[in-house]
């Protein structure tokens, strides 16, 4: 169509808008026809006959080019004209699911991160508005900040696009072989051109969506009240936006078996699916595993695992998250309860080192849910399975309730009145007996950083003793040398000994992101012996060298060693969510809080805790188990750790625990170690209290309480404090964040 | 009626002529020959001069699509053969591989220098297990003559063809779905321009590629025997329609059969070669079935590239597969037919076309089954509407253009059927010729 | 413990010379795998190939499900293909299937109990111009009337190992060439 006989195909839409009783350019055939009604029809009625850019002689010479032509009966009176449509659009943005939020954020830091990178900038026009967007920036995120809203089913920041929903569209003014036109256009894999404009709500554009979404839906169950997607689902809320009221589809839909168990976590829905790819594509972009891929083609492609395999991959979980229907949906939360119901806490997973940011999701003070929140620097915005389904043990029955005694070999449930009079006899009892030196605490990785400074003040402050510690087997405390994003920049990436995948995660999405995008070369040995010193001395200072705890300490020392002379990057990989936080917060035999020496923090900590440390040398975890199996130490107070099963040598350090006069375990179940005690305090999980977890790379980051703790317990530190007052030191703290200044203060900061 | 020189199908029926032997009897690999003396500048210059328009249905200028591939051999690019061939009513590149498997061959080579490659793929579709052993044969019958291999004639370039079989996918012929399957893919479209680079840039693995049909690289042979310009002067000599053509034709006229015709011709003389419509034209469609149905008027217009879509409202001249219907055949079951094999072939991958298609099956059927509503002659229309200008790539298009077509041409005869559940052809009044 | 034998990784391992990727012998790759499984793919042969060409066993799924020439459920000896496109309809096709499934006493796309012969469908062979037409094996048919595949289908019976009515051994000859 010439761009002049475009111009009157729009000129004459115009006109028919401002007329509201337009002449009706033809009636439909049958009026029993169903017909797409209301304000939907008064966007698509007023596309113009043939300003889709087809020939006008294409068009059928007595039929109306859209069956809900301006002037049909049911659409006549009353409705507002298309561009008025268009305007109140943008007016009133409509409600946003969170994953479409979480989505633009996210193009919005792309684009940020590319333009402070200094990459060329262009000038885009999106509905009347310029915006400066990076080059190589996609149309439909120059869109999204310009503030308009493109709607979208398989476009993913995170993903190559496939443009395969064809729901972005827009009409995009664009240059192409030297001449410039107009046409209407995906936006998802459309870069930018400089000068480049774009219309997101012509009544062609607007038509096309309307179109889009009656296909997705002709073959869609409409299930809504019966899914776990229902509140927060892109296609409901585009449908509501965008979509027609009724469809008018009246064949059978296709059918598929529903909730079929992908694995003991995800539910795949075929009947709701929408082939977008979104999920797909995580598993071969992201995850690298490939585990789930499309079957058969056209109508009936669907998506499966292999053959009669399950869904292993560790990070199955995202795909439900990235997923823009409910054709994927997690066992663990199926009707567990509707968006509107759910509380989300932001806070951080305390499954592993790697420390993803994690919204905990809970409905009437159960936790239902744990998603992935956006962090570019840790977790971009995915989280393992562990980290998604592994935590449900915070709603266990098996969870201690209250405070045990033990009375004549049996446990007896008692007040925390009488188990904190218990403890703080015995230890005065001890301590008076025997010394400050016969009593020692083993301090956990898995509990905050307050906590752990906590325990410290207890046992060195109150107690008086130095005997402190939290590894389980000796591994050197040897920062990591990049951050966990900088891994994706090394062209040769060395692990060893490890299942990256499940032991680190994320550091293993940026490796294979590394691999995938960035073209870095991989290797994965089983040691260190498998010729790492040779392929280090070849790529010096363009590797990096990720090695676990659990190897040798000598091992490690001599890698490290290695890497100091190549240039290597050594990253030595600790476990737990706080494996860093234990250290910094004094849980050492000799050092104090900030890992300070003696000799460099005693002053301070002695001003700020009113009393003199001992100057007895402190004992690592194994001295303290040997001198408790000869009678020397009598005292052993175990906080959220299981030393007589992770302890490197469990039975050593049974042996220790049973010679203890006295035990005490602050722990949520009742574990190998709690079984030696004398008393059991009953703790509180990560999601029930707050504080700091300082994750592999040193970072500190925020848990914050999401719901009461479970029955009688407590947070660890709660306890801490409760005995310390027992013990006659008057406790200043009302809150973790208390304790966490207290602790700035004691590391010298 | 115009002499139809015979180009590509000169030898055609030459018995024996799929052997090496026979095919080098009759001047085979020379202009091979000559290739091998020429730049690939010159080449295409030759090219360009020729007019050659790709004959695997888009009809782009070849020389043009060339020019763009870098020509370094140091940096490895491709030469990719399009006989997937599923288009229905096209069989010529069946026949051009069964009984002048050489000729393909020496095209491949011709256009390999043209290219500066050294690699080339022949994409055939999994049904032509025939066409392909006979390929196969020629090749190896061509590798032991030392026409491929290393240092092929002394030229001290090397030259590799390999066969490459699909298994059952029509939209493997679209050209970025058939480097999705070379590459061991779904045979699911990729993305070209304006959304990623030419495929010339980025292609197959990434590097620098090219598509061409199986009689596109066969006409290169004897473009280069008679030089660009003289290839030109052949019959009508449309400017922008150059040279002659394969058509398939097939349906309802006398003599079906695949005739190689000059561009240009009239067509009714077309229809004329196949020895005249059997019965009372009622419609055909130019140039395999994306292209979509034609009026039977006018009938005296140049068969060609610009020709048909301006006379006909259809596509265009496709890949020259001409169906030819007469009156005695209901329009409806055959649109039905057309949408149940875009339905089926449909890769899946955008929403228009695998949504839209099934839903346009499942009213045809519905129709078939005599439970049609006068308004679903406007609902197919919408749905054309709404997948139209909408789908990832051009099949979607394809598809719903039969449709489209029919639904202008014939839409009383919808209507009839939708009420009546029957077509009755016309009184038969005969024409004769 | 591959279910290929040494012969057919050797026939895989010549395929995946031919082209820069080891993925893009996977076309190839699966029409071996479905030659030596006797005419069908069954997931452990596609399993078989994933791992010898280092590709997530979904994925060699996906591709051999999106082409229809894999047969992931077995077919019967000999496949009688008939093209149903327009240019064959326009001749009869429709008629031909409805004479074949009333001769074998089944409907198009099942096999006969005999596990013998499979009728199907198929879309456009490119065979138009003498339609209709009809592929069994390697071979095509064409110009076929109701007499011509009464014979064929009795010169299948009498002919039962014609190697160009197999489906098996169609694509043996791929290491050969
Ligand atoms: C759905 C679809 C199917 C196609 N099938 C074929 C085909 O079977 N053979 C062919 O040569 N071209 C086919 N084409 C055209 C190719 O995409 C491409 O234009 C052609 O191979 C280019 O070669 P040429 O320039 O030599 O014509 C098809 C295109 C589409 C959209
Ligand atoms: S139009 Fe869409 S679904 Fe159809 S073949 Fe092309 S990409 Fe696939
Ligand atoms: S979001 Fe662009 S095509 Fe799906």
């Amino acid at each position: 169509m010439s761009e002049e006989s475009k111009k009157s195909a729009e000129k004459t839409a115009n006109t028919q808008a401002a007329n509201p009783n337009p002449s009706p350019a033809s009636t439909p055939h049958e009026a029993g026809s169903q017909q797409v009604i209301g304000e939907g029809s008064a966007k698509l009625g007023n596309a113009p006959v043939g300003a889709s850019g087809v020939p006008v002689s294409m068009q059928s010479p007595t039929a109306p080019a859209s069956p809900a032509a301006p002037g049909t009966p049911t659409s006549a009176t009353g409705s507002p004209s298309a561009e008025k449509a268009a305007e109140k659009a943008s007016e009133t943005p409509r409600d946003k699911t969170d994953i479409e939020k979480k989505d633009s954020a996210t193009s919005e830091a792309k684009a940020q991160a590319a333009a402070t990178s200094g990459v060329e900038m262009f000038t885009v026009t999106v509905d009347g508005l310029s915006v400066e967007v990076p080059k190589g920036t996609a149309v439909i995120e120059a869109c999204f900040r310009a503030g308009a809203d493109v709607p979208y089913f398989c476009y993913h920041p995170r993903l190559e696009s496939v443009g395969a929903c064809r729901m972005c569209v827009a009409a995009v003014e664009l240059e192409q072989f030297g001449a410039r036109r107009t046409a209407i256009m995906t936006t998802c894999n459309l870069q930018v051109q400089n000068g480049m404009v774009v219309k997101t709500g012509t009544p062609d554009v607007k038509k096309a969506q309307n179109g889009i979404l009656e296909f997705l839906l002709a073959n869609h169950p409409l299930d809504c009240p019966i899914c776990d997607r229902g509140g927060e689902c892109p296609l409901q809320n585009m449908t509501i936006a965008y979509g027609p009221p009724t469809s008018r589809f009246i064949e059978e839909k296709r059918h598929f078996p529903k909730a079929v168990p992908l694995s003991d976590f995800v539910i795949l829905d075929r009947e709701r699916c929408i082939q977008c790819m979104r999920c797909t594509r995580f598993t071969d972009e992201i995850a690298g595993d490939g585990q789930l891929d499309l079957l058969d083609r056209g109508a009936e492609s669907k998506i499966a695992v292999f053959s009669d395999t399950k869904f292993t991959s560790n990070f199955s979980g995202n795909t439900i998250e990235i997923c823009p229907v409910g054709a994927l949906t997690s066992r663990t939360y199926r009707f567990a309860g509707r968006p509107w119901e759910i509380k989300s806490v932001d806070s951080i997973c305390a499954e592993c080192g790697n420390g993803c940011n994690i919204a905990v999701q809970h409905r009437m003070g159960e936790v239902v849910r744990i998603n992935g929140r956006t962090n570019e620097d840790i977790n971009e915005e995915w989280t393992c399975d562990r980290g998604k389904f592994g935590q449900y043990y915070i709603n266990s029955d098996k969870r201690l309730s209250s405070p045990l005694i033990r009375r004549e070999g049996r446990f007896v449930e008692s007040t925390w009145e009488e188990a904190f009079g218990m403890i703080a006899d015995r230890l005065s009892q001890i301590k008076a007996q025997y010394g400050a030196g016969s009593i020692a605490g083993i301090g956990s990785t898995r509990c905050t950083l307050e906590e752990n400074y906590l325990l410290g003040r207890v046992m060195r402050g109150v107690i008086g003793t130095n005997h402190l510690d939290h590894q389980m087997s000796s591994y050197p405390l040897l920062p990591m040398q990049t951050t966990i994003a900088e891994i994706e920049n090394f062209k040769t990436i060395v692990s060893v000994g490890m299942e990256l995948q499940r032991e680190q995660p994320i550091v293993y999405l940026r490796v294979y992101k590394a691999k995938r995008r960035k073209g870095a070369n991989w290797i994965e040995v089983a040691s260190l012996d498998s010729g790492v010193e040779a392929i280090l001395r070849q790529v010096g200072a363009e590797a990096v060298l990720l090695l676990p705890h659990h190897l040798q300490a000598s091992e490690l020392e001599r890698a490290f060693a290695f890497c100091q002379e190549t240039g290597t990057k050594f990253n030595l990989l600790l476990p737990d969510a706080n494996s860093w936080g234990a250290p910094t917060a004094g849980i050492l035999p000799n050092a104090l809080p900030g890992m300070r020496p003696f000799a460099d923090g005693r002053a301070d900590v002695e001003r700020m805790w009113g009393v003199k440390l001992s100057d007895a040398p402190g004992k690592a975890a194994g001295d303290i188990f040997a001198s408790a199996a000869k009678g020397e130490i009598k005292a052993i107070y175990v906080m959220g750790n299981d030393p007589a099963k992770e302890f490197a040598d469990p039975s050593q350090a049974r042996r220790g625990l049973e010679s203890a006069a006295f035990v005490v375990v602050q722990d949520l179940f009742l574990s190998d170690t709690a079984q030696f005690a004398d008393v059991v305090l009953p703790s509180s999980s990560f999601a029930e209290k707050d504080g700091t977890f300082v994750n592999i790379e040193g970072r500190e980051q925020k848990i914050k309480q999401a719901i009461a703790p479970r029955g009688n317990s407590r947070p660890d530190w709660r306890i801490l404090a409760d005995l310390m007052a027992r013990l006659g030191t008057p406790v200043p703290y009302f809150s973790a964040r208390d304790i966490y200044r207290e602790y700035r203060r004691a590391s010298g900061a | 009626m115009q002499e139809q020189p015979q180009v590509l199908y000169k030898n055609r029926y030459v018995p024996g002529i799929n052997t090496l032997e026979v095919y080098l009897q009759h001047g085979g690999y020379e202009s091979f020959r000559k290739a091998l003396t020429m730049t690939p500048d010159a080449i295409i210059d030759e090219v360009k001069a020729s007019g050659l328009r790709g004959r695997g249905g888009a009809g782009f200028p070849t020389s043009v699509k060339w020019v763009a591939v870098p020509k370094n051999r140091d940096q490895e690019h491709f030469l990719i053969i399009n006989a997937d061939e599923g288009e229905p009513g096209t069989a010529k590149d069946r026949d051009l591989m069964n009984a002048l498997p050489h000729l393909m061959i020496e095209g491949c080579l011709c256009s390999l220098m043209a290219l500066n490659a050294s690699k080339c793929y022949i994409y055939i579709r999994g049904e032509y297990i025939e066409p392909w052993k006979s390929v196969q044969k020629a090749i190896n019958e061509a590798r032991k003559a030392g026409f491929i291999g290393k240092n092929v004639l002394g030229s001290g370039l090397d030259f590799e063809i390999y066969t490459h079989l699909g298994a059952g996918a029509y939209e493997c012929g679209e050209e970025s779905a058939l480097m999705s399957s070379l590459m061991g893919e779904r045979g699911m479209p990729r993305m070209k321009p304006p959304y990623a680079p030419l495929p010339q840039v980025k292609g197959v693995w990434d590097k620098p590629s090219v598509v061409n049909n199986v009689e596109t690289v066969s006409t290169l042979v004897p473009i280069l025997a008679m030089g660009g310009a003289e290839y030109t002067k052949i019959g009508y000599g449309s400017p922008r329609s150059r040279g002659t053509k394969l058509f398939s034709i097939s349906g309802h006229v006398n003599k079906p059969g695949i005739y190689e015709i000059v561009l240009g011709t009239p067509f009714n003389e077309v229809l004329e070669i196949a020895g005249g419509v059997k019965g009372k034209l009622k419609t055909y469609i130019p140039g395999g079935s994306s292209m979509g149905f034609a009026p039977p008027t006018p009938m005296d217009y140049p068969f060609d590239y610009e020709g048909i879509p301006q006379n006909t409202k259809t596509l265009g001249l496709g890949s020259g597969g001409l169906i030819v219907f007469n009156d005695t055949v209901p329009i409806v079951p055959l649109a039905a037919r057309l949408t149940h094999f875009y339905h089926h072939e449909s890769c899946g991958k955008c929403t228009p076309c695998r949504e839209g298609l099934n839903w346009m099956a499942k009213i045809y059927d519905r129709i078939l089954a005599g439970a049609g509503r006068e308004s679903d002659v406007d609902l197919l229309w919408d749905i054309c509407d709404n997948i139209r200008g909408k789908s990832f790539c051009p099949l979607g298009e394809g598809a719903i253009w039969p449709v489209m077509t029919s639904l202008t041409l014939f839409r009383d005869e919808y209507l009839q059927y939708i009420r009546t559940g029957t077509y009755t052809p016309p009184v038969a009044v005969t024409t004769a010729g | 413990m591959s279910v290929f034998s040494e012969e057919t990784i050797a026939r895989l391992d010549e395929l995946i010379s031919r082209y820069p990727t080891k993925k893009a012998a996977l076309l190839p790759a699966l029409w071996v795998a479905q030659d030596v499984g006797g005419g069908v793919l069954n997931p452990d042969a596609m399993e078989a190939v994933a791992s010898h060409l280092e590709l997530p066993p979904a994925e060699v799924q996906g591709v051999a499900t999106f082409y229809t020439m894999y047969n992931k459920v077995p077919r019967g000896k000999f496949a009688i293909e008939i093209c149903h496109n327009v240019p064959c309809m326009a001749f009869g096709a429709e008629e031909l299937i409805a004479h074949c499934e009333h001769s074998l006493g089944i409907s198009a796309g099942e096999t006969t109990p005999d596990g013998h012969i499979t009728l199907a469908r198929v879309e456009c062979l490119g065979a138009c111009c003498n339609a209709p037409a009809v592929q069994i094996g390697s071979k095509y048919y064409e110009n076929v009337s109701a007499e011509h595949i009464d014979a064929l289908i009795v010169q299948i019976k009498s002919l039962p190992d014609n190697p160009d009515h197999t489906p098996q051994g169609l694509i043996s000859e791929t290491a050969s060439f």
